[in-house]
């Protein structure tokens, strides 16, 4: 029996890595335009696409193609602002949510549509040599792919923290999130600042899609299923802290796990959503989050 | 310098600015005074591009400003610190100071402007690495000025620069002012500290109604008796 | 009427109030100053209940309402008003007066009453004509005399003013300031908050001076515009008399 838990235990905390990944993207484009991108999962979806077929047609490893990855959903969150949240982010800021939450849904209907079309329904995964390979601890397997995916979200995790806090870029970032009025009067062309942090944003979805196209599958459909995972680990973990919403993707996903564990698979859902309940009532700007006074 | 002509400033459809004309030249301190809702603050955003301009001029040493994105207003040399100070709570004072030389005319001066602004607040200096959201009210606003300095402006606004500090730190912040323009930064001031402003401006605008009513040096101002009862009280 | 006694309140680690002691006497208008971050927010919090404090007492009318909860304290007859005005934008004027009258310490049973005495107050302070209008309409300055509206419809017998002069003009002061002292004539004691010194001058009774969350100095003006270490820690030069 205690096999089974630590089991779920690891399976949790992989699956809560690719929450992480999928929640650090949504966060940044969340916190510093204000806008909720419930495309965000599409993104995500398309990036899994790009990486399925940069390994099927050029047999480029899922690893080596993380860059080309990054690069082409940059490029798409690019097309995405400029056509898209441009207009919403023209808005005064308490209106931009649902403002982005009708045009985001728009996208999500097409991008769906898009990827039937030129992807077919079917499921895809990527089966490298060692796709089946696992680390085996006792009786407890861990995949080698998931754990590869857990780590690639904890260096984007260091890697997005570090561009904050450590670059000019990232200041102005912080300094838009927190008030975009008086980071204009400081110099900073907001636009730009927008445009980038979204197509990072975008980016990041990409990656995780890579990851997860590699250790899970992707479909047309996969998109609002991570999209709603990401968004209740955002919130479980408030703004403020990367590293802090992989701990809280970690979080979710432990919770998850072990609830279908002990109560049940129907019951994997609701302690996610029992456990966000719990936590907004006692902490509500999130475990990580910095309540700004 | 600044010169402002026949300004009109909308929100949607209120107008709130009906013509007003002012100026302030290079190397002088000038300021606008009039009662709450006169159109003072709405007049300094239009300045800096984020209300539009409906009608009238704004030039900046020659060069038209209507219709310029905000940030390249900053980087020609025209800094307003907004009434709710400028600081990013967030960020630490080194952080502020260092996002204030942000536009790439500013990044070039970036060291001398750092030390420059440090000797006049030294009391930044013992504060670098401080989140700006726990200094005190005084501390917030010699942040300010300071991080509004390292942009380096030609002329720097300041919108009521003493609305909600001790008596005491007020004075220090309009002898900050004069020395500021002492270094070659022209002032304009919106206040409603109406004495202090006097004090120490070259030359003073009444604001009412969205239009100028009065004009003249603190001198001619205070003289008036008209301008005194409705506006000034001395 | 009112009275803290050692009060001390920590944020943090930070040390907010320090053995603060002082006391309002009924029917004056006592003015609260002192540098920012000296405590005196803090204290209103304290009073109202909104803070707990971490040690000492506060009393209202020989009662100790030390642990009393912001609604209770309400009940009892003190009311506040804040620094940042946030009327409710989109009730008219009589309706954001009327939330403090019905649900105040008025103890208006029925909305007649409570409507013609929230209309008194608006005519006490002159917004008679604006209130059917929706606050979000008003400007700042009527947004400031709308929150003491709001606050005198609870029929307070302690009022506390929060900084409510900041951002007024040379004109609009002396009028506040008369409009403070009616209030207190009517029955109404006062203490104010205040960083503007003309209202302190021409409004308060007496002063107390806090300074690093203890009291500094307390007097009358005169006194405390001539204290040589209120000058030093707050006023600044200008401000002594002869």
């Amino acid at each position: 029996m205690s096999q089974l838990i630590l089991q779920s235990v690891v399976s949790g905390l992989l699956v809560g890595g690719m929450y992480g990944l999928v929640a650090l993207g949504l966060a940044l484009a969340f916190g510093v335009l204000k806008v909720l991108n419930v495309a965000h999962g599409e993104l995500l979806m398309l990036g899994g696409y790009t990486a399925f077929f940069a390994f099927t047609f050029w047999g480029l490893d899922p690893f080596v193609s993380l860059p080309l990855v990054f690069v082409v959903m940059f490029g798409f969150g690019v097309i995405v602002y400029l056509t898209l949240f441009r207009y919403v982010t023209r808005t005064e800021v308490h209106t931009r949510i649902k403002n982005s939450l009708l045009i985001s849904f728009g996208l999500v209907l097409v991008l769906q549509a898009l990827a039937v079309r030129f992807f077919t329904a079917d499921e895809r995964t990527i089966s490298t040599a060692y796709s089946s390979e696992a680390i085996s601890i006792g009786l407890v397997r861990i995949p080698v792919v998931r754990l590869a995916g857990l780590v690639v979200a904890v260096v984007a995790a260091l890697l997005l923290e570090w561009l904050l806090n450590r670059t000019r870029f990232g200041r102005a970032v912080r300094a838009t999130s927190e008030d975009w009025t008086r980071a204009a009067l400081s110099g900073v062309d907001v636009n730009r600042v927008y445009l980038i942090a979204f197509a990072i944003s975008a980016a990041l979805a990409g990656l995780a899609g890579s990851m997860i196209s590699l250790g899970y599958s992707v479909s047309p459909n996969i998109g609002l299923g991570w999209t709603l995972k990401a968004l209740i680990v955002v919130v479980l973990a408030g703004l403020g802290s990367m590293r802090g919403i992989i701990v809280a993707g970690l979080f979710l996903g432990l919770t998850e796990s072990l609830a279908a564990v002990w109560l049940g698979g129907e019951y994997r859902e609701v302690a996610a959503l029992v456990l966000f309940l719990i936590v907004l009532s006692i902490r509500p700007q999130g475990l990580f989050g910095r309540a700004y006074a | 310098m600044l010169r402002v002509e026949g300004l009109e400033v909308a929100y949607g459809d209120l107008q709130v600015v009906w013509g007003a004309s002012f100026e302030v030249p290079g190397e002088s301190i000038v300021t606008i005074l009039g009662p709450n809702g006169a159109g003072k603050t709405t007049t300094l955003l239009a300045l800096m591009g984020l209300l539009p301009v409906v009608a009238g001029s704004v030039t900046f040493n020659g060069v038209s400003l209507v219709g310029v994105p905000t940030h390249q207003i900053v980087e020609r040399g025209l800094v307003l610190i907004p009434e709710e100070r400028a600081a990013f709570a967030t960020l630490t004072v080194e952080e502020n100071l260092d996002l204030g030389a942000y536009t790439p005319r500013a990044r070039h001066s970036r060291e001398q402007k750092m030390s420059e602004v440090l000797e006049l607040f030294p009391r930044l200096a013992e504060r670098m690495r401080q989140r700006a959201g726990t200094l005190s009210g005084g501390e917030r606003q010699m942040l300010a000025i300071g991080k509004a300095l390292m942009a380096r402006p030609e002329v720097l606004i300041l919108d009521e620069p003493s609305l909600g500090l001790a008596p005491i730190i007020v004075e220090h912040t309009f002898e900050a002012i004069e020395k500021v323009r002492d270094r070659g930064v022209s002032v304009l001031l919106v206040e409603q500290h109406v004495e202090m402003a006097l004090q120490i401006a070259d030359h003073a605008y009444v604001l009412d109604m969205g239009s100028i009513v009065a004009d003249g040096t603190s001198s001619e101002l205070s003289a008036d008796a008209r301008v005194q009862d409705a506006y000034l009280s001395l | 009427m009112l009275e803290l006694i050692d009060v001390d309140k920590s944020f943090d680690g930070l040390r907010a109030l320090d053995g603060l002691s002082f006391t309002v006497e009924a029917g004056e208008i006592l003015g609260l100053i002192g540098p920012n971050g000296s405590g005196k927010s803090t204290a209103f919090n304290c009073i109202t209940g909104t803070l707990r404090c971490d040690r000492g007492t506060v009393t209202f009318q020989g009662e100790d309402v030390t642990r009393l909860r912001p609604h209770q304290i309400s009940h009892h007859g003190i009311a506040r008003t804040f620094q940042v005005v946030k009327p409710f934008p989109e009730l008219s004027a009589m309706e954001n007066v009327l939330v403090g009258g019905l649900y105040g310490g008025a103890g208006a049973k029925r909305t007649g009453e409570a409507t013609a005495s929230a209309m008194d107050v608006l005519d006490r302070v002159g917004l008679a004509d604006k209130a059917e209008l929706h606050a979000k309409s008003f400007t700042i300055v009527e947004r400031k005399w709308l929150e003491v509206a709001r606050a005198l419809a609870t029929r307070p017998r302690l009022l506390l003013l929060d900084e409510f002069m900041a951002g007024l003009g040379p004109q609009e002061i002396p009028h506040a300031v008369e409009l403070v002292k009616s209030i207190r004539d009517s029955g109404v004691t006062i203490v104010l908050v205040e960083h503007v010194v003309k209202a302190i001058t021409g409004a308060c009774d007496r002063v107390v001076v806090l300074d690093a969350g203890r009291k500094l100095a307390e007097g009358s003006v005169s006194d405390i515009v001539n204290d040589p270490e209120v000058i030093e820690a707050y006023l600044g030069s200008r401000h002594a008399s002869g």
